[in-house]
């Protein structure tokens, strides 16, 4: 119930900020022009089209989780709210799911939004029902889910705009770590530990990332698509308790 | 007693959030090996080249394909405007070659910069970087017919390895979409049977070949994608897909 209740005001808090309609408006307006891009090859122009698509959503959803997220914490104790929330019989982690939740239903709302107008400008143009589309889309949200998580954690003892920084560096390293560890993983000896335990201990957001088989029309299967959300599940619920930590050891 | 019980409180539920990471985390690590080996199947893993550029390149995120599609809307531009202004003369297409090779590192499934760059790397002198180039492509793409066609082909044209070729061309052969594409895979194996030796199955490819040649689809006629390996015009037949 009070999860509830606290998710309902993040949404409804959503709503009135500006920074939602105009990134879904601008994701949108780039769907529109997009068929206006040269393409080289008949038969491929579809191809580009999802490519360029999904690769919009995918930033236009990791911006917008990070601008609903870092100020969640921090904006309340600014306004001084929190402290009558905490007067009342409310665990610290149940404030801190029902802000996680409410952030992830508007950003899955928006994704949705998203997700219908590809699909559509994909009809409309090439005449294409491409219900992959909504498997890229979905993946995105999981990678949203994770970086709010990071965004939330963050938020417990960090100012928003550090807490922004921390967040363009953990969509950084957890885009280029695999890359990055390859020459390490294929070293021997220390060094070779060292790079097993930083690819697992840090999240890879490139699991999240297969608008490209997407766009070549590969539908993903159920077993991959159950495996990362599970990854996304395991990874944020990893956050969330060292964010409830955190909260918990935080002076009020 | 009563005093530490708070700390104790504290301490026990460090230690049980503690407990729950740690579980959380092993499971993460057991998940990502089934995603890595499912990503790998559908060809979403790095490309196994080593450079700074391959890991730039992944900080573009789902944009990485998008920019690569339009670099290579422009080397093909590029390469079409020498192509159409000089004939066949590919002579001054050697600056475009790095970045036949920036475009598969952004994103190795637009296998044309492969099919084009290896056969370039040929032309200019660099054989050895061009037949790894055609080999990675086939890695990259093992399903596309023309990626086993170019392995198959320059190693029929450029390195005289027909043994090595008749394979690959076989299985361009059974990828290939349509008469038109067949034709052009059928026209190599014919050389490559014959220099085999292989008289009974060059004959049966000529017949193949006859037949997709008499047919009204026959090739050669609608090529609007004119293909450039074409240095041995005369002693051998386009490849046009």
């Amino acid at each position: 119930m009070v999860i509830r209740a606290i998710a309902g005001n993040v949404i409804r808090e959503a709503i009135r900020q500006k920074i939602v309609y105009v990134t879904v408006l601008f994701t949108l307006l780039l769907f529109a022009i997009e068929p206006s891009i040269p393409s080289f090859k008949v038969g491929l122009r579809i191809q580009l089209f999802q490519d360029i698509a999904l690769g919009v959503a995918y930033i236009a959803i990791a911006i917008l989780a990070i601008a609903l997220t870092v100020n969640q914490v921090p904006g309340e104790v600014e306004r001084r709210t929190i402290y009558n929330i905490f007067s009342k019989p409310v665990r610290r982690s149940d404030y801190l799911i029902g802000k996680y939740i409410g952030v992830l239903v508007v950003i899955a709302a928006c994704a949705l939004i998203m997700g219908f107008a590809v699909f559509g400008f994909a009809f409309a143009y090439f005449g294409k029902l491409s219900f992959g589309l909504f498997q890229g889309i979905g993946m995105t949200v999981l990678e949203a889910a994770l970086i709010s998580a990071f965004a939330l954690l963050m938020s417990t003892f960090v100012s928003p705009t550090v807490n922004v920084f921390a967040c363009i560096l953990f969509y950084f390293v957890g885009h280029v770590k695999n890359g990055a560890l390859t020459p390490t993983l294929e070293s021997g000896g220390a060094s070779h530990a060292v790079g097993l335990v930083l690819k697992y201990l840090l999240p890879s957001l490139e699991n999240f990332n297969a608008n490209e088989a997407i766009a070549r029309g590969v539908m993903l299967k159920s077993d991959f698509l159950l495996e990362v959300f599970l990854y996304a599940l395991a990874f944020s619920a990893a956050l969330l308790v060292i964010a409830s930590l955190s909260l918990n050891r935080k002076e009020l | 007693m009563e005093d530490r019980l708070p700390t104790l409180n504290r301490n026990i539920n460090g230690v049980i959030a503690s407990i729950i990471i740690s579980s959380l985390l092993l499971s993460s690590v057991f998940l990502q090996a089934g995603i890595d080996t499912k990503r790998s199947r559908l060809g979403l893993m790095t490309t196994g080249v080593k450079s700074t550029v391959d890991t730039a390149a992944q900080f573009l995120g789902g944009l990485r394909s998008a920019v690569a599609a339009v670099l290579w809307i422009k080397v093909d531009r590029v390469h079409h405007a020498y192509f159409e202004e000089r004939g066949a003369g590919l002579e001054n297409e050697d600056e475009l070659i790095p970045l036949y090779r920036l475009v598969t590192w952004l994103d190795p499934h637009i296998y044309e910069a492969y099919y084009v760059g290896s056969y370039m790397l040929y032309l200019f002198d660099r054989p050895d970087e061009g037949w790894k180039f055609a080999l990675e492509g086939l890695h990259m793409n093992p399903e596309v017919a023309r990626m086993e066609f170019n392995v198959g082909y320059l190693a029929l044209i450029k390195r005289n390895d027909y043994k090595y070729a008749i394979p690959h061309l076989e299985q361009a052969y059974s990828l290939a979409q349509d008469d038109e594409d067949r034709f052009y895979v059928l026209s190599n194996l014919v050389v490559a049977y014959s220099k085999a030796g292989m008289a009974e199955k060059a004959e049966d490819a000529k017949e193949k070949l006859s037949k997709i040649a008499n047919s009204p689809t026959a090739s050669g006629e609608n090529d609007e994608h004119e293909h450039e390996h074409e240095e041995e015009h005369d002693k051998q037949p386009k490849f046009s897909w």
